[in-house]
C-alpha cells in the first residue's frame, strides 16, 4: 500500500509542493504570520497547556507551547458562537485520546502527539501528485485531532442534531473544514491525516471495530473519500492508484454533497458570518523554508 | 455466505442495504405507535402464519405500494405470500402518520440478489424477494441460547432492513442532516424506531437484528465500504438498545465481550440519537394519526413461534 512508510514504491509526479522544513517536533522558528495580527480570538474558548508529569512528554509540551497551537485554534474558532465556555487543554492523558465528556474539557493528548511524531515520515514521502513532509504529516494530524475533538464538544454544547455515528461525524466535519481553506491547506491537513491513520492501521495499533471510535482503516478511507469528492482532479490519483477503491469512490461526491448541505443546515447557524470572513482571510498553516 | 452483491441502480443518490451472507427506559415518544405497527408488519413479512390487523383506514396517502411479479418461478411462492399477507399495505398504515412532501413508493420485486435498496430517483424502497428468501434460510432452525426464536430472527431481520431503507428515504426526502455516514444513519433510524415499542418488542427486534448481523459478519473486513462491518452494525444496534434501556439489554450486553468498553458511552449515543429524531423527524409526524395507530395492538409475537 503506497501509504505505508514501509513500502518502497511511491508514485512520483512532477509539481510538488513547497512544504515546510520546520517540523512540529523541531519547533518552528516562528509562528505562522497572519493569525496573530488578525486579532481573532473566541472569548468563549479557554486554553491551557498542562505540564506533564512524565519527563518523556515534556519536550512535546514545550514544542506545542512554543508553536502556540492552542492559541491558533482559539483564533481559528473565533466565528463559532458558543453559549458557554469551552475549555481546550493540551494534557497528559494516560492514553492516546480521552473521549469528550460534557462535564470536562476537550483534551489534546501529548501521548497522541508523541505517536504522531513516531509515525510521521522522517523527511518526506511522495504521495500521488505531490509529496508529504514530516511537518505536513504532523500539522495535518494535529489539526485533525484538534478539530475532531472540538467538534465533538460543539455537538454536545450546541445539541447539534445529526444522523450518523458521532465519531464519524466529527471526522467528517473536521475534514470538511480542512477543505475550506485552499488547496495547500487541504493537502497538508487531509493527506497528513490520512498518512497518520494509514500508519496506525498498518502497524496494527489502531482501534478495534467495536469501539466508540472506528478503526483507522475506515477513517482513512473516509478522509480519502472527502478529499476526492472535494477536488477530484487533484486527488484523482487516489482512484487511479487504487488507494480509494472504485466501489467507494463512486459514492464520494454524493456523500460530500450531503455533508456540505448538512453542515450548512446545522453548523452554520452557529457561525458568525463576519468573523468567518476574517478567518478565511488569514493564511493558516503557511509553508515556510 | 452470500456475496456482497450490489443491486443495479442509477448514479443518483442510491443507498444500498448490502448484505454479506445479510432495539425503553426512557419515555417512549409518540413514534411508539409507528414502531408497533412496524413490528407487526415485519412479523407478517417474515412469512408468519397470521396476518396483521386490518389497516385500511390507516393507509397513507403519501405511500404507494406495488408487488412486482417475479420472472423466476422459484420466487413465485414468496411473491404470493408477501402479497397475500398485504405486507406493504400494513407498512403503509404504519407510515401513515408521516407527512411527506412526495409519494414514497414501496415495492417488492425480483432483484437477482439478496438485497434491498432505496432509489432516490423515484423515492422508492425496494425489497427483494431474494432477501426474504435469504433471511428464512439464515434463520436458526431452533431457538437460540438467549431465547431468540426462528420467527423472531426472521421478523427482526426484515424489520431492520425495511426500517433501514426507510431511513434512507427519510434522509433523502426530508433532507435530514447527516454528518456521519449515510449507512450508519439508516441503521440508527431503524434501531431508534424499534426502541419505541416498549421493552418486549424492543428487545425482540434489537436482539434479532443483532443476531442477524452477527451471522453476516464473517469473512474479510472491507474498511473502504460505505457500510460498517457486520460486527459493527450488530454492536451499534445493541449499544443503542443498552443506551435506551440498560435493564432490558444488560444480559445481552454483558454476554458480549466485544462491546464492554463501549457500554459506558451507549446512553450518550442514544440520547444524541433521540434528540436528533425529535428535532428533525418528529415535526413531520401527524399526532392524530399517531394516536390512531397507537390505539391498535400490532404485535403478537406468540403467533410467530
Amino acid at each position: 500500500m503506497s501509504w505505508s512508510r514501509a513500502a518502497a514504491a511511491f508514485l512520483i509526479f512532477t509539481g510538488g509542493l513547497c512544504t515546510s522544513s520546520a517540523t512540529l517536533a523541531q519547533g518552528a522558528s516562528g509562528t505562522p504570520p497572519g493569525w496573530q495580527s488578525s486579532g481573532l480570538r473566541n472569548p468563549h474558548i479557554e486554553i491551557a497547556y498542562v505540564e506533564p508529569t512524565s519527563a518523556a512528554l515534556r519536550p512535546i509540551y514545550d514544542r506545542l507551547r512554543k508553536r502556540m497551537v492552542l492559541e491558533q485554534l482559539q483564533a481559528f474558532l473565533a466565528p463559532l458562537r458558543l453559549p458557554k465556555t469551552l475549555s481546550i487543554k493540551a494534557d497528559q492523558c494516560g492514553a492516546l485520546s480521552v473521549p469528550y465528556d460534557a462535564s470536562g474539557p476537550v483534551r489534546v493528548c501529548y501521548e497522541y502527539v508523541e505517536q504522531m511524531e513516531r509515525l510521521a515520515p522522517q523527511s518526506f514521502v511522495y504521495i500521488g501528485s505531490g509529496y508529504l513532509t514530516r511537518d505536513d504529516a504532523l500539522v495535518g494530524a494535529f489539526v485533525q485531532l484538534a478539530l475532531h475533538e472540538t467538534t465533538l464538544a460543539t455537538f454536545s454544547m450546541l445539541d447539534i442534531p445529526f444522523w450518523g455515528r458521532e465519531d464519524f461525524a466529527a471526522d467528517n466535519v473536521a475534514g470538511f473544514i480542512m477543505l475550506q481553506f485552499g488547496k495547500d491547506v487541504a493537502w497538508r491537513t487531509l493527506v497528513g491525516t490520512a498518512w497518520l491513520l494509514a500508519q496506525s492501521g498498518a502497524l496494527g495499533i489502531g482501534r478495534d471495530f467495536h469501539a466508540v471510535r472506528s478503526p483507522e482503516g475506515q477513517r482513512f478511507f473516509n478522509y480519502l473519500c472527502l478529499a476526492y469528492a472535494a477536488d477530484p482532479k487533484r486527488f484523482e490519483f487516489l482512484v487511479t492508484n487504487s488507494d480509494l477503491p472504485q466501489g467507494r469512490a463512486e459514492y464520494c461526491k454524493q456523500d460530500y454533497d450531503k455533508l456540505r448541505k448538512s453542515f450548512a443546515q446545522v453548523i452554520m447557524p452557529h457561525v458568525d458570518p463576519e468573523l468567518l470572513k476574517r478567518v478565511q482571510a488569514v493564511t493558516w498553516l503557511p509553508s515556510s523554508e | 455466505m452470500h456475496d456482497l452483491a450490489r443491486a443495479p441502480c442509477p448514479r443518483e443518490r442510491i443507498c444500498r442495504h448490502d448484505r454479506v451472507g445479510t432495539a425503553c427506559k426512557s419515555t417512549p415518544l409518540p413514534t411508539l405507535v409507528l414502531a408497533l405497527a412496524c413490528c407487526s408488519f415485519f412479523v407478517t413479512a417474515g412469512l408468519a402464519q397470521i396476518a396483521g390487523q386490518p389497516t385500511a383506514n390507516l393507509r397513507s396517502n403519501n405511500v404507494s405500494v406495488d408487488y412486482l411479479e417475479p420472472k423466476d418461478p422459484k420466487l413465485q411462492a414468496i411473491y404470493e405470500r408477501v402479497k397475500g399477507h398485504k405486507v406493504l399495505e400494513e407498512y403503509s398504515g404504519f407510515l401513515s402518520p408521516l407527512r411527506l412532501p412526495v409519494t414514497l413508493r414501496l415495492k417488492t420485486l425480483q432483484c437477482d440478489t439478496d438485497n434491498a435498496f432505496y432509489e432516490s430517483t423515484y423515492w422508492a424502497v425496494h425489497m427483494c424477494y431474494e432477501l426474504f428468501e435469504g433471511t428464512v434460510k439464515r434463520a436458526p432452525k431452533t431457538t437460540m441460547p438467549d431465547g431468540t426464536t426462528r420467527g423472531e430472527f426472521i421478523a427482526g431481520d426484515i424489520a431492520s432492513t425495511l426500517l433501514h431503507e426507510t431511513g434512507h428515504a427519510l434522509n433523502d426526502i426530508l433532507n435530514l442532516p447527516v454528518l456521519g455516514r449515510e449507512e450508519d444513519a439508516a441503521d440508527q433510524m431503524s434501531a431508534f424506531i424499534m426502541l419505541q415499542f416498549g421493552k418486549d418488542v424492543a428487545r425482540m427486534a434489537i436482539k434479532a437484528t443483532y443476531h442477524s448481523w452477527m451471522s453476516l459478519s464473517g469473512g474479510p473486513k472491507s474498511f473502504w465500504d460505505v457500510h460498517s462491518t457486520g460486527i459493527q452494525r450488530a454492536q451499534n444496534y445493541l449499544c443503542l438498545g443498552y443506551g435506551a434501556d440498560p435493564d432490558t439489554f444488560r444480559d445481552l450486553a454483558m454476554r458480549n465481550a466485544l462491546i464492554k468498553d463501549r457500554l459506558p458511552r451507549c446512553a450518550h449515543e442514544y440520547r444524541q440519537l433521540r434528540s436528533t429524531f425529535v428535532q428533525t423527524v418528529l415535526p413531520y409526524l401527524d399526532k392524530d394519526l399517531m394516536a390512531k395507530v397507537q390505539a391498535r395492538r400490532w404485535l403478537r409475537p406468540e403467533e410467530y413461534e
